[in-house]
């Protein structure tokens, strides 16, 4: 066990940087390790991936919401037709969303079945109070210590009214999608999806995603891969009312990025408001 | 005919009227008793079980009633009062601690080692996604299919590196019905293996030989500890560009494995 001194590390890291030949991938799942490729762009958008999760700037934190959302938010679905039977999930003119988390989430379709977890948080599961609070300590994680008390701050005013996960993994193996929930202020929900619109096409770490037909809303990126990584990923964002819809999909290159935009379609109109619950 | 002959012969010449007589009785009497005798046997064999049963049957009845064995199980009774979900909850088997926060199972990073960045993967938040987790191997196309059909659930690390030699700690756990992804995976083996002490096969292994890092020529030591318990695998991988100390790796592995026990 000698302890090199640390320029040393640095060199080589970048000498494995450079040297990354296409050519010689032993075509075996012996477990090689790649020197990660272009390590720091890769940790780059690592932070700024955690920014995406989290969708919070230093500017957002600062910005003072009226309480607005939250008085109109408990009377459920008071704009629905009267008569018909009180659906027991959807979303009511204001934007407000009502019912469970996952009937709001959109249902495994045909050819898809449920997924690894999402971390601690399983594969099919509205958070309780508990896990949403561990939740926001998990998206505190891998951000730069000055900014994470902040980040706590805000998530305590904001609410975090609800949140929920389903993942999905198609019948081939090749893709496997995550569909987060999260239920907090409107505006801020707006905002936050705002910041990711800007964060994904002017921060240069990303590629411009597919478009989401219907839904000039939504916006989808793909985190910097290096040439010829086998594995794809995207991130899509949306606002519905007071949910904040994100997709993360990982997959086999290349990505099939019209099957993730379907879900996340379907997704979105599940949440439309009002009366989704058709 | 036999009869006949027999008569025949009786039928003395000396006293035929008598004889004949005799005879007349003989044809006369025997015919009747024959016929009652008959009778009398059906009638026996008719009316004998009849009676029987009847005086079985009424001997039967005569006795006392035998009474009915007491109910092998207990009768159901129901609570009177409702049930406490509370005091229910409390007094229900805990949950697994492999099915809560596997990163809270992870042993600590060293107080000496420095944080490493896990092959530019970052350590964002103590898991590795199925794609992550198939990026770090060659041929990650298909390790990422053969992660997902064989259950792959979650996978929880911890990662830090002491001068050059890097250390990476991971808790991979399959999914319910998936177990044996996780018996699969101790069963791949190095050939020079020492067994991890309190496991039935749990390994850990020091390389003698360098390996060379997919895409890349530079070399690395590799040091390997597997076991699973249940549907979790731990293992542990030391990459070192000397040889990798294996003490130290029997050391992580016991104190990894404790944790899981």
């Amino acid at each position: 066990m000698t302890e090199n001194s640390t320029p040393e590390v640095a060199d080589s890291t970048l000498e494995a940087v450079e040297s990354t030949p296409e050519s010689l991938v032993p075509e075996s799942q012996a477990p090689a390790r790649r020197t990660g490729g272009l390590a720091l762009r890769a940790g780059a958008a690592v932070v700024v991936a955690a920014l995406l999760g989290v969708g919070i700037g230093v500017g957002i934190l600062k910005v003072k919401y009226p309480d607005t959302a939250t008085t109109a938010a408990p009377q459920p679905s008071a704009s629905a037709p009267s008569g018909s039977p009180k659906p027991s999930f959807g979303a009511n003119s204001s934007g407000y969303h009502f019912g469970s988390m996952r009937d709001l989430l959109v249902p495994v379709p045909n050819g898809y079945q449920l997924g690894p977890d999402s971390g601690a948080y399983g594969n099919d599961t509205e958070l309780t109070a508990d896990q949403r609070t561990s939740w926001v300590e998990d998206a505190v994680l891998g951000l730069p210590a000055k900014m994470q008390q902040g980040v706590r701050d805000r998530w305590k005013e904001l609410h975090l009214r609800g949140a929920g996960v389903r993942t999905f993994r198609s019948g081939q193996d090749d893709l496997v999608v995550t569909m987060w929930l999260v239920q907090y202020q409107q505006d801020a929900v707006k905002a936050d999806n705002a910041l990711v619109e800007a964060l994904g096409s002017d921060s240069g770490l990303f590629r411009t995603g597919p478009d989401v037909p219907g839904h000039p809303e939504a916006h989808c990126y793909l985190p910097f891969a290096a040439p010829g990584d086998a594995i794809d990923s995207l991130i899509c964002s949306a606002a519905e009312g007071d949910l904040r819809v994100e997709m993360r999909v990982e997959g086999i290159a290349p990505l099939p990025k019209d099957k993730a935009v379907t879900l996340f379609t379907q997704q979105l109109a599940r949440l439309a408001s009002p009366g989704a619950s058709a | 005919m036999d009869e006949q002959v027999t008569e025949e012969l009786e039928q003395t010449p000396e006293v035929e009227e008598t004889a004949e007589q005799e005879q007349e009785q003989e044809q006369e009497q025997p015919k009747p008793q024959r016929g009652r005798t008959a009778r009398l046997l059906v009638a026996a064999l008719l009316l004998g079980p009849l009676a029987g049963a009847g005086v079985g049957y009424a001997v039967q009845a005569a006795r006392p009633a035998t009474a009915l064995p007491p109910l092998a199980v207990a009768a159901p009774a129901y609570p009177s009062a409702a049930l406490d979900a509370k005091a229910a909850a409390e007094a229900a088997p805990k949950a697994l601690n492999i099915d809560g926060d596997l990163r809270k199972l992870l042993i600590a990073k060293p107080a000496d080692a420095e944080s490493w960045d896990d092959f530019g993967r970052g350590e964002l938040n103590g898991w590795l996604s199925v794609g992550e987790k198939a990026m770090n191997y060659g041929g990650a196309d298909r390790e990422f299919g053969r992660l997902l059909s064989g259950g792959f659930r979650r996978d929880a690390l911890v990662v830090w590196k002491k001068g050059d030699t890097k250390y990476e700690v991971e808790l991979i756990q399959y999914a319910a019905g998936h177990a044996s992804s996780a018996v699969d995976a101790v069963d791949s083996r190095p050939s020079d293996v020492h067994p991890i002490e309190g496991t039935s096969t749990g390994f850990y292994s020091a390389a003698k030989t360098p390996k060379t890092y997919a895409e890349s020529t530079e070399q690395y030591y590799a040091g390997t500890a597997v076991a699973h318990r249940g549907d979790v695998v731990m293992r542990i991988s030391v990459f070192s560009p000397n040889p990798v100390d294996e003490n130290e790796l029997k050391d992580l592995a016991k104190r990894q494995w404790e944790r899981l026990v």
